[in-house]
């Protein structure tokens, strides 16, 4: 009998003494505690170009710059869905800039890591610059660290911390030192040098933004901020080669949205395949822009065969109007449309982030400002045009031809003659008729083509209605 | 008079020698089980009348001095039929006792499998009826307790592969699991719900049930269920919830028997939602628009609409939607005509023999189930099941079992709102549609065809995306005893579940939703041990009983979930993982937990009518940081027979009042949580363009986290009347979780979708009743009836601070649900209708109504649940009825609102034609439409009555999501059986020893609901904790059956 006593003791304490494994076995053995951030450098990256080239970009932005249309939604209808939106919000911090912000916070003591960090700042910087542009006031430095319940930062205040933490981030880039594989950083390679261009186009891009008259701006502050950028022009980007474009994959899990939308499961989405939108090829085809072609594709079927033909965004409308006209939309299917451009549906297309084209364009309104540059206003208007049309694989004989178009060629007109319907103006954002020496309008329908418009609408606008689209501005294929 | 019909009694006499004797002693056991009986009265009785007497020991032992002229031993226990044996000169007399009735249950199994007196327990329990399990079963075990047991409320499985919930006096914890631990012959095994990757939306994921859907019925002798801390402390964490207790059969010891059981049930839709038949394909009433028309005859093709707002059915010409020309009419049957009748086979064999000590049972069950849709849910099962018990010596006996499952289900239902839910696709079918258009599927090419815009293929969805899986599962439960002396005993149990899942999903390259196709594999394993060694000391002193017992136990569990998924298929319809056009993705989650714990309990009685429990208990979690993973949670109870303890008195009210009970317990439950929960881990997500990448988890773990509490006070009347023909019990009960172990939703601008936090607490308080009872006891005829009620009010009280609500479940974002602060458990919010200070429903100036956001709608749990049982005994005939009541709760029908949105339904009739008349024929301006659409008990915000008419398609009905929540109250007759056994006369040349033939029907019919026709209340997207929404589920349907079963 007495074994049986001891038996149970021994098992008693037996049980007792295996606590002192448990913090072992608790261990996750599925998952690493600790990465090295090429891993999470790649992610931010892939995240962000998911978000701002992905859903957003098709309902929200290019159906709001009415370079889009077919969409079924509340976004896409002008109004506003609480759960889409928080799907953005996530994205944002959890998505593109928790990464980031990991590589941060492991690293930043480590000084072998040190421009690793700093890239990881110069990100997180854009993504931030970004997120300020849609919502205004965002949570910044606060975020990220689990907080349940984190203060906003002023809208202002974001764009002057932005600004002066990208001067100093570039200035500290040390460019001997280390840097990202090639493979990791899909935007430059590792390059350092053109992240310090990136960051320093960056901060032009937001000294601009600012630079609307108060309430909207502070033109003093923009002016000293750009004369610094301008004093160091050669740390802008100044070639093509610079612009930061990383590609999307072709495997499921990593092609482009768009791809996955409008070719892949073309069959499923059918009813609400964006096609081009009418306001785009209007704004376009007076001037002969051979950037409509790669912009989009002509009508493959339809009433419209073969001609540039864009949905209305109204998506077809009553089939008569009052005068007995018959609107040419009516029983139209989105495949009676011109589709966006070959080069935007392929699986592992780019994604625009900043570009030679918006520097050049950024310069040309700065100079034009009198803020300074080693170029005139025209020069660089000019090399903005050559840059976008050797972008879209354009000849420089197609740009000349182009630059020389009344309305085009500098302090020019545009040629409305038997045709000023085609230069309609409608509610002062759509027209694209450009009166003698308007130069300032010329720059802005620049950054419209290469996918950018209304920019004038500047930063931290006080009507939310207007935010999304201030954002156009910024974001681009 | 009194004739029992479940009497039986089985007296065992060893002789032995004869010679002169002062001594006897023997055993008292269960006629049912065999199992020993403690706390038997046994009485010498003399010449002169009753002399000494003396109870049985834990083991069923007893043992006394005879003194001189002792005759008799009378054997007496509570709910048993006393036993008089002459002792005729021996020294060892064994003796079974058999209950009087079923209504009656004295002896309780409790915790950890403890045989005891109900009269000594300080908590309710409620036992279930099994009588009708086999002969009425249904598809999944646990739908089968809804209600019989007082406070027990479930979900039935959305199909018949699928996950069902049971929860048992509301929902204790905000974030976790709120289900009760299954204990099978004392072991607790895993019951991990099949459905927690499926998503409302209906994604790609499957139900693949939960794990104790597969315990055979068959093998259920008894089910017992422990409500809440106060019966189940002593089963400590996993317990927090109660435990429901499944005892299966044993031999019974007599001779070798067999017995067959063979049953086949048929299911059936049986209401179906009411479709109109007025209108077809289309949108604003016409057939044209979105390239309708685009072909040179300018017929409108029906290929372009998914909802039935089209013209009014004529006989139009127009292209169907497989490109043919046809009538457009309507189809009435089209949505019946597509469910067929389903049928389950269960056959089964049981053979046990053997003696008292040594014996065994074997069973083996064979199942077929299908599906009420052709081509899914095909399941198979094969259950074997063994049971040995060996006496090796006078003081050592092994109890093993050992069960083996093998489940295959071929095509299990994609749930929801998944386009792959062929229910879902044809609760809104267009009303012109013939099933006949979509039978041919795919063209030439595999590709998907005969589709209308987003409305797929019902027949791709189901022949087009096989699945399969294979679940082994395998129980074993050892229980080793050994008698030490007269008052110490020691048992060691050991447990052990393990299973395996195999599986794959299939989806063929072709389909409009996934052209290239998809393929996923998945092998999970599961195992979890327990262990336990517990010494029992049983004493008496004077009047005073003293059961204790110390018990230390460990428990691990080590699981692993592998899968294999790609995302791209070569070759159209081979299915293997290996036909891939791109990189296999591919996942492995391994998990490993240990429990360990000293628990023990010392029960006290005094003289029968007093009694006092304590139970301890302490447990070493290695989920917990080291500095709190121990938790201590004692309970106290006690109970008060005060028809016994007022001798006097009690026998004067005994002839009415036969039994009465005070009982009052506190206990308190501590819980851990799941593995890995305290240090952040990254992940690698995929490759990008030759690039590993990586993320940190959203979750945001606590690295202090600390074991949460439920703590629960409950106590309750017992009372028995008219000599135990009518019982009657009522609880009340108080619990309350604090310091839950929460995952929070936070603001994402924390860089973390959630974050773990102690926090929070819960209170359910509430009623029980149960009533029952023989009303009517002849010769030939019985009737007995029993009804229950439960009422169970929650409430959140806090959450974390700065989160006011925690998120369970949502439909599309828009439709929520919620743990609120303030509000019950499960309180839906969404877009509700503006109303005035006087409750009108308020529109504006279009006549639209005007949505206010973020509404409370509704709470997703019941305010009171009951069940009333009949059963009626005539001869060889009896019968017996369950009537099963839910009154109160909410749910958001989302079958409802798509049906409605897509003008399928007759609701959508309500101003249909008028409309058309005034806005098309009349040609009516919107804004001053004379007739059509009208909520006419509403108000513009000014006060005055609504007078404008909409278009019946556009009426606002979208927007107001208070539109499709629904009342989830039911009274259904859940259970009737009437079954006759073949009278022994006609048996005997046959040589078979029992026959019983029955008919069975569950759901048959729905007595009172206020859900929409073809909506059944119980439907759920989920069996987790979001309940109360419904989308995608099948009608509601019935089950026949027919039993037939044989002893030999």
């Amino acid at each position: 009998m007495k074994i049986k006593y001891i038996l149970f003791l021994l098992s008693l304490s037996l049980s007792m003494g295996c606590t002192k494994d448990f913090e072992e076995i608790n261990q996750n053995p599925n998952n690493p505690t600790q990465v090295e951030p090429d891993f999470l450098l790649t992610t931010s990256i892939f995240q962000a170009m998911n978000l701002y080239g992905g859903d957003m970009n098709r309902v929200v932005f290019f159906n709001y710059t009415q370079h889009f249309s077919g969409f079924q939604g509340e976004f896409q209808r002008y109004s506003f869905n609480n759960a889409t939106n928080s799907g953005y919000w996530k994205s944002t911090y959890i998505g593109c800039m928790q990464p980031v912000n990991q590589i941060i916070l492991n690293f930043k003591a480590n000084s072998a890591y040190k421009n690793r960090v700093l890239i990881a700042q110069i990100w997180k910087d854009y993504i931030i610059s970004n997120a300020v542009s849609i919502w205004g006031a965002v949570p910044t430095t606060e975020a990220l660290n689990g907080s349940p319940s984190v203060p906003f930062t002023k809208e202002e205040d974001i764009y002057y911390n932005l600004l002066a933490d990208l001067k100093q981030l570039a200035s500290s880039i040390d460019l001997s030192g280390d840097k990202y594989s090639v493979v990791a950083d899909k935007i430059y390679g590792g390059d350092l040098l053109k992240w310090k261009k990136f960051a320093n186009t960056l901060r032009l891009r937001l000294a601009m933004r600012i630079s609307n008259a108060a309430p909207n701006g502070n033109p003093e502050a923009a002016k000293k901020l750009v004369q610094e950028i301008f004093a160091n022009e050669q740390n802008t980007i100044t070639v093509q080669a610079e612009t930061a474009a990383p590609v999307w994959g072709t495997s499921s899990d990593t092609w482009s949205p768009l791809y996955n939308y409008v070719v892949y499961n073309y069959t499923a989405n059918k009813a609400t395949i964006p096609v081009v939108n009418e306001s785009l090829i209007y704004h376009m085809a007076p001037y002969n822009d051979a950037r409509l072609a790669i912009y989009a594709q002509p009508a493959k079927q339809g009433p419209q065969l073969n001609k540039f033909f864009g949905q209305n965004i109204s998506y077809g409308g009553g089939s008569q109007y009052a005068s007995g006209q018959v609107n040419p939309h009516t029983g139209l299917k989105q495949d009676d449309y011109s589709y966006i451009g070959a080069r935007f549906l392929k699986p592992d297309a780019e994604y625009v982030f900043i570009s030679y084209t918006e520097a050049c364009f950024l310069k040309a309104e700065a100079s034009l400002k009198g803020w300074g540059g080693s170029k005139s206003a025209e020069q660089y208007y000019y090399e903005g045009i050559d840059a976008s049309y050797n972008r879209y694989g354009l000849t420089s004989a197609q740009a000349a031809i182009y630059k020389n178009t009344p309305g085009v060629k500098w302090s020019s007109a545009s040629d409305t003659t038997g045709r000023s319907s085609q230069f309609k103006d409608w509610l002062q954002i759509c027209s694209s008729y450009i009166a003698a020496g308007d130069n300032y309008k010329q720059i802005i329908m620049q950054h419209g083509y290469t996918r950018t418009r209304r920019r004038c609408l500047g930063a931290y606008q006080k009507e939310q209605s207007f935010r999304i689209s201030t954002t156009i501005c910024y974001i681009r294929w | 008079m009194k004739i029992n019909f479940y009497l039986f009694i089985l007296c065992c006499v060893l002789p032995t020698f004869l010679r002169a004797q002062t001594r006897v002693s023997g055993t008292v056991s269960d006629g049912t089980d065999r199992s020993p009986l403690p706390g038997v009265t046994v009485t010498v009785v003399t010449k002169i009348g009753p002399s000494t007497s003396a109870y049985t020991n834990t083991d069923g032992k007893y043992s006394l001095v005879l003194p001189i002229g002792a005759e008799d031993l009378i054997f007496s226990y509570t709910g048993m039929k006393a036993v008089t044996e002459k002792i005729g000169g021996r020294i060892r007399i064994d003796v079974v006792m058999a209950g009087e009735s079923n209504q009656l249950q004295t002896v309780a199994i409790t915790a950890l499998g403890i045989k005891r007196e109900t009269r000594s327990l300080s908590y309710s329990r409620q036992s279930m009826d099994v009588s009708t399990l086999t002969q009425a079963p249904s598809t999944n075990i646990v739908s089968s307790l809804s209600g019989r047991i007082a406070g027990v409320q479930i979900t039935p499985s959305s199909t018949n592969t699928g996950s069902a919930r049971v929860v048992i006096r509301g929902n204790n914890s905000i974030s976790g699991n709120n289900q009760p631990l299954f204990v099978i012959d004392g072991i607790p095994v895993d019951n991990e719900a099949g459905d927690g990757k499926v998503t409302t939306s209906g994604n790609t994921n499957l139900d693949y049930g939960n794990v104790v859907g597969n315990i055979n019925p068959e093998d259920i002798e008894n089910i017992e269920v422990l409500k809440g801390p106060n019966a189940a402390a002593l089963y400590g964490s996993r317990a927090a919830n109660g435990a429901i207790l499944i005892t299966t059969k044993k031999s019974s010891g007599k001779k070798f028997q067999a017995t067959f059981n063979s049953n086949s049930t048929f299911q059936r839709i049986t209401e179906f939602p009411n479709y109109q038949d007025q209108f077809g394909a289309g949108n604003s009433f016409k057939l044209d628009g979105s390239g309708s028309t685009n072909n040179p005859q300018k017929i409108p093709n029906l290929g372009v609409f998914n909802r039935s707002w089209g013209a009014p059915l004529l006989g139009q010409p127009v292209i169907s939607v497989n490109g043919q020309f046809k009538d457009y009419l309507a189809q009435p049957d089209n949505v019946k005509d597509f469910y067929q009748t389903a049928a389950m086979l269960t056959n089964s064999i049981a053979v046990d023999g053997g003696n008292l000590e040594n014996n065994y049972r074997f069973s083996y069950t064979n199942y077929q189930g299908g599906s009420v849709v052709a081509g899914i849910n095909k399941a198979t099962r094969h259950n074997a099941n063994i049971r040995v018990l060996n006496k090796f010596t006078k003081w050592l006996d092994l109890d093993s079992k050992v069960t083996f499952i093998n489940n295959k289900v071929v095509n299990r239902q994609y749930m929801n709102g998944s386009t792959r839910n062929p229910v879902y696709q044809y609760a809104y079918m267009v009303r012109d549609d013939k099933l006949s258009e979509f039978e041919i599927y795919k063209d030439a090419y595999g590709n998907e065809v005969n589709t209308h815009t987003d409305f797929l293929n019902p027949y791709w969805a189901i022949n087009e995306n096989p699945n399969q899986d294979v679940k082994n599962q395998l129980l074993g439960a050892f229980n080793l005893n050994a008698k030490i002396n007269d008052w110490l005993k020691f048992t060691a149990k050991l447990g052990t579940e393990m299973y395996w899942l195999n599986g794959y999903t299939f989806n063929n390259k072709g389909s409009k939703s996934s052209p290239n196709g998809s393929m996923a594999t998945l092998n999970n394993n599961f195992q979890s041990t327990n262990a336990d060694a517990v010494v029992f000391a049983n004493n008496k002193i004077g009047k005073l009983t003293i059961n204790s017992f110390l018990g230390a136990g460990t428990f691990r569990t080590k699981s692993e979930k592998n899968d294999q998924s790609i995302a791209s298929l070569i070759q159209a319809g081979l299915v293997n993982i290996s036909n891939s056009g791109e990189a296999a993705t591919v996942n492995q989650f391994s998990s490993k937990k240990i429990i360990n714990s000293i628990y023990g309990s010392t029960s006290i009685g005094y003289d029968n009518y007093l009694y006092l429990d304590l139970t301890a208990r302490n447990d070493w979690s290695s989920t917990l940081p080291s500095a709190n993973n121990f938790y201590f949670y004692p309970s106290i109870g006690g109970s008060f027979v005060f028809t016994d303890a007022f001798k006097n008195l009690g026998e004067r009210v005994k002839p009415i009042l036969s039994f009465g009970k005070l009982r009052m317990s506190y206990a308190v439950v501590g819980n851990d949580t799941s593995p890995y929960q305290l240090t952040p881990t990254y992940s690698f997500d995929g490759i990008y363009n030759g690039q590993a990448y990586a993320s940190l988890s959203s979750t945001f773990f606590n690295p202090d986290l600390k074991p949460e509490k439920t703590g629960s006070f409950e106590y309750g009347l017992d009372l028995r009347f008219l000599k135990d023909r009518i019982s009657f019990s009522v609880t009340r009960y108080n619990a309350a979780t604090t310091n839950q172990i929460v995952l929070a939703q936070i603001t994402p601008a924390s860089g973390y979708n959630a974050r773990y936090y102690n926090a929070g607490e819960i209170q359910n308080r509430g009623t029980e009743l149960i009533l029952s009872g023989t009303p009517i006891k002849t010769n030939s005829f019985t009737w007995s009836a029993s009804a229950n009620f439960a009422k169970n009010n929650s409430l959140v009280k806090s959450l974390v601070d700065g989160v006011n609500s925690f998120q369970l479940n949502s439909w599309f974002g828009r439709l929520l649900v919620f743990a609120e602060v303030g509000q019950p458990y499960g309180v839906i919010r969404g877009a509700g209708w503006k109303r005035d200070d006087q409750g009108r429903k308020l529109v504006a100036a279009t006549g639209l109504p005007i949505a206010v956001p973020n509404q409370v709608l509704g709470t997703a749990t019941p305010d009171w649940t009951g069940g009333f049982s009949n059963s009626f005994r005539y001869k060889n005939f009896n019968l017996s009825l369950l009537v099963d009541v839910r009154k109160g709760g909410s749910f958001y029908s989302g079958t409802y609102r798509r049906s409605y949105i897509s003008g399928a339904i007759d609701d959508t009739l309500e101003g249909r034609a008028d409309y058309y008349l005034h806005s098309y024929i009349y040609g009516e301006a919107a804004a001053n439409l004379a007739g059509g659409f009208i909520y006419r008990d509403a108000y513009f915000e000014d006060g005055t009555p609504n007078n404008k008419y909409v278009s019946p398609q556009s009426n606002g009905f979208a927007n107001v999501d208070e539109m499709q929540i629904f009342d989830a109250s039911y009274v259904k007759l859940r259970e009737a059986v009437i079954g006759y056994d073949l009278p022994a006369s006609l048996l005997k040349r046959v040589k078979i020893a029992n026959a019983r033939i029955s008919l069975s029907g569950r759901n048959l019919w729905t007595i009172y609901k206020k859900a929409p026709k073809g909506i059944d209340p119980e439907s759920s997207v989920t069996s987790g904790n979001g309940q109360g929404i419904e989308y995608g589920s099948l009608p509601p349907f019935s089950t026949y059956g027919l039993d037939l079963r044989l002893t030999f």
